[in-house]
């Protein structure tokens, strides 16, 4: 796959009949870990705006957002009191965690620098959570957050549980009954909207110059780290976590696995999660929320700049192109996507084949077409 | 070679000036990197660069090789044997035993696979007594992680990868097929002891020992023992122990990049150019002892101590990050945090080091014992604090 298409897209000044030759040797050389050398296609990109307008535009947003949604949620939590909360609160609580989780969509693909320094990643929403582990944790006077052993009990995914998995009533007469419940609802919504502000304070303080002024495209680099993130996010945790693995495609088994979709809990937000998912890679891509429409710098400006070709203009339209077909493709499943992948699989493996397309164009196609090394691969484990 | 043409011609042209100026004396071999334009006269100040080799192959005057360092080879392979032993212990059910691995350490009853044939087996080389110059106190380190890792292993059972915190055993990773060996706080031996053999015993003789006064500072006029072979000078010789110890291969990195420095180097290659800035400082610094240029040779020991100390504070820090980016996979976690302690250890054994040995145990302290319960907090301070002690702090997020 890999070879074919890049035998598509030569890289250099290859459109001449050397050209086979030139890139088939590159693919060797890319193959043994040479990193691929941008500048030989004479790119006049400027990637200094880019990397400052992806920080103004789509990074400082998420995180503000995201953070400015984790103390709404910790705010209303305040309102209540232990042993007097109604079904109303916990409908609103509720609806405060949807738009901390959709919000969260968007900050989950900027998993390195202060989020990685954090594991931000892994605190944040590692599932599926360990429902008796979360139990056995609230009347724990000296659980530490953040700790390897906690990280499949703690996040949006412990909230999904602990507000979602009875009916608003019943949750309510829990943490009314169980005062230690509410408690740990709250000590979980205080880690979350402290290391969010954290890693949202070290952008704003120290990291976002530092990441302007690597303009390189070298391992390390801003673009690398960023793309890296990128590509692995969505590959492992928007196409296999979010799908692959509940419908069963990436298990050994191809069993459908309902139990792993993302806050299965709710029954109403899997499939919203991940067509807003999907809305922040575009974000991302296009540089803004406008999709393209606007003048500001994205990853599809990169594209566009390397000329008229397939691996140029040519990517760019079929990634855009392919981006609207797998957003409609994911909305056409339906929640509780626990039920719907048991009796839908067929149709969710088509759903997968589009996520999967986007796998292609991003980490093979445009990876090799702006000469940045996918790195996250590499795992030193002598 | 276009800047000394464009001097020759300069030269004939000033040539034709200086008839009718005035007599200026300084150095007028063109080929010398101090030559002076302006001179008519010379006054035997001429000063030529030292011509670095591309590959690590010295001569003498008669075509002889005087590159020779295969009690380092041995040693290094004796490490790749050993390490490769104490690897088996990650399948769990498989033991590894402590009497061999102190004979191997020791090179003391041990039958080596000896590959390459060097005669290792029964040889007079070993890493125990070349640790840290034999001090007790590192030997003694290392042989308890041996004993550690013997007694661990020989708890296994296979099949069953038992360990986890608070319990030694195999860990297996969550995210990958990868399962090691671990103490019950996490604690790698295999690591501590491959990587810590790379600090205490390959970078101690490099820096403070080859690269020293103690071994610089002695002949460099005539041939050791040229009837047995022995073309090198004590000085040259000594060099290429140095160099031996950082690699086996003359057309490092082309070879040479598979283990121990000669690899971490090239893992450090694309924001230290650690391989490449190490290479050429050892070629040029032996070319220079072949030409008794000691200034020169004294310039590339300081630029090796330097690129060592970034080398190894710069693959810790490596480490970290990985451990961070698998914070939430105890066998992938422990493993990297094992190996970034590895590499800390490793700084204190430099010559001239930022991070001397109470930095080094602050650096560990901070860090903590316990690789289950180690917090993303404590793994950051101790990334920051490492790269601001070796002036890597542009790099701390990006190695």
């Amino acid at each position: 796959m890999t070879f074919l298409n890049s035998e598509k897209r030569p890289t250099g000044s290859a459109l001449l009949p050397v050209g086979f030759f030139i890139s088939t040797l590159c693919l060797v050389l890319v193959a043994v870990g040479c990193n691929p050398d941008s500048d030989d296609r004479e790119v006049t990109f400027d990637r200094g705006p880019f990397l400052e307008n992806t920080v103004q535009s789509v990074i400082l947003p998420a995180y503000s957002d995201y953070s400015a949604q984790c103390q709404a949620l910790r705010n209303a939590s305040e309102q209540c009191t232990a042993g007097q909360i109604d079904e109303q609160d916990i409908v609103s609580l509720r609806g405060f965690l949807r738009l901390t989780y959709l919000s969260w969509q968007h900050a989950a693909l900027f998993d390195f620098g202060p989020a990685a320094d954090r594991a931000l990643y892994l605190t944040t929403n590692t599932y599926p959570t360990d429902t008796s582990e979360i139990v056995a944790e609230i009347s724990n006077e000296n659980w530490t957050p953040g700790l390897p052993a906690t990280l499949n009990s703690i996040g949006l995914p412990a909230m999904d549980y602990l507000l979602n998995h009875a009916s608003a009533g019943e949750i309510a007469d829990l943490m009314n009954s169980e005062p230690a419940r509410f408690a740990h609802f709250q000590r979980l919504i205080d880690f979350l909207a402290e290391e969010s502000s954290a890693v949202l304070y070290a952008w704003e303080h120290d990291f976002k110059a530092r990441f302007v002024n690597s303009t390189g495209t070298e391992e390390g680099s801003s673009i690398g780290m960023l793309l890296n993130a990128f590509n692995e996010v969505y590959e492992q945790g928007i196409r296999k976590q979010k799908l692959g693995l509940p419908n069963g495609i990436m298990t050994f088994s191809e069993t459908p696995q309902p139990h792993l979709v993302e806050a299965p809990f709710s029954e109403t937000w899997s499939v919203e999660l991940m067509h807003e998912a999907l809305i922040g890679c575009e974000n991302l891509y296009f540089g803004d929320r406008m999709q393209g429409d606007s003048q500001q710098i994205g990853i599809d400006d990169y594209l566009k700049s390397l000329g008229d070709f397939e691996y140029g203009i040519g990517l760019h339209n079929e990634i855009s192109g392919q981006l609207s077909t797998a957003k409609a493709a994911v909305l056409s499943m339906q929640d509780p996507l626990g039920q719907y992948v048991v009796e839908n699989q067929s149709a969710t493996y088509d759903v997968f084949a589009e996520l999967q397309s986007l796998v292609v164009l991003w980490k093979v196609d445009m990876m090799s077409s702006l000469g940045v090394l996918i790195t996250y691969q590499d795992n030193d484990n002598d | 070679m276009k800047t000394s043409n464009l001097h020759s011609f300069l030269a004939l042209l000033l040539a034709g000036f200086a008839l009718t100026s005035c007599n200026q004396e300084g150095c007028t071999d063109s080929a010398a990197s101090n030559y002076d334009s302006g001179a008519d006269s010379d006054d035997g100040s001429c000063d030529y660069d030292v011509i670095t080799p591309s590959e690590y192959v010295f001569t003498d005057a008669n075509g002889n090789n005087t590159v020779n360092f295969d009690g380092q080879r041995q040693r290094l392979n004796m490490l790749s044997e050993m390490t490769t032993y104490l690897k088996s212990s990650n399948t769990p059910g498989t033991s590894v035993d402590a009497t061999t691995l102190l004979a191997m350490y020791g090179n003391d009853g041990y039958t080596w696979n000896d590959d390459q044939q060097l005669g290792m087996t029964g040889s007079s080389k070993q890493l125990r007594s070349k640790t840290a110059g034999g001090d007790t106190y590192w030997t003694e380190t290392f042989e308890g992680f041996m004993t550690g890792i013997a007694d661990a292993s020989a708890q296994t059972v296979e099949g069953e990868t038992s360990g986890a915190a608070g319990v030694s055993g195999v860990v297996g990773s969550s995210t990958s097929s990868s399962q090691y060996l671990q103490s019950a706080q996490g604690q790698e031996w295999t690591q501590l002891i491959e990587k810590g053999l790379m600090g205490a015993c390959f970078y101690y003789n490099i820096s403070s020992v080859y690269l020293a006064s103690g071994k610089m500072d002695v002949d460099n006029s005539t041939a050791v023992d040229a009837a047995e072979d022995k073309f090198y000078t004590e000085m040259e010789h000594h060099w290429d122990e140095a160099y031996g110890y950082f690699t086996d291969a003359t057309d490092y990195p082309t070879n040479g990049a598979n283990r121990f420095w000669g690899k971490y180097a090239d893992g450090r290659e694309d924001l230290l150019n650690s391989a490449s800035r190490l290479s050429a400082a050892f070629r040029t610094g032996r070319a220079a002892i072949s030409q008794n240029r000691l200034a020169e040779r004294d310039a590339q020991i300081e630029i090796i101590n330097r690129e060592l100390e970034r080398c190894a504070a710069g693959t810790a820090i490596h480490y970290l990050n990985d451990a961070l980016g698998n914070y939430a996979d105890d066998a992938l976690r422990n493993h990297e945090l094992s190996e970034a302690k590895a590499f800390i250890m490793a700084l204190q054994f430099g010559a001239i080091t930022s991070v001397n040995t109470d930095a080094v145990n602050t650096l560990l302290g901070t860090l903590g014992e316990d690789y289950y319960t180690v917090t993303t907090a404590q793994i950051t301070q101790v990334r920051d604090d490492l790269a601001a002690l070796t002036g890597l702090t542009e790099f701390a997020s990006n190695l």
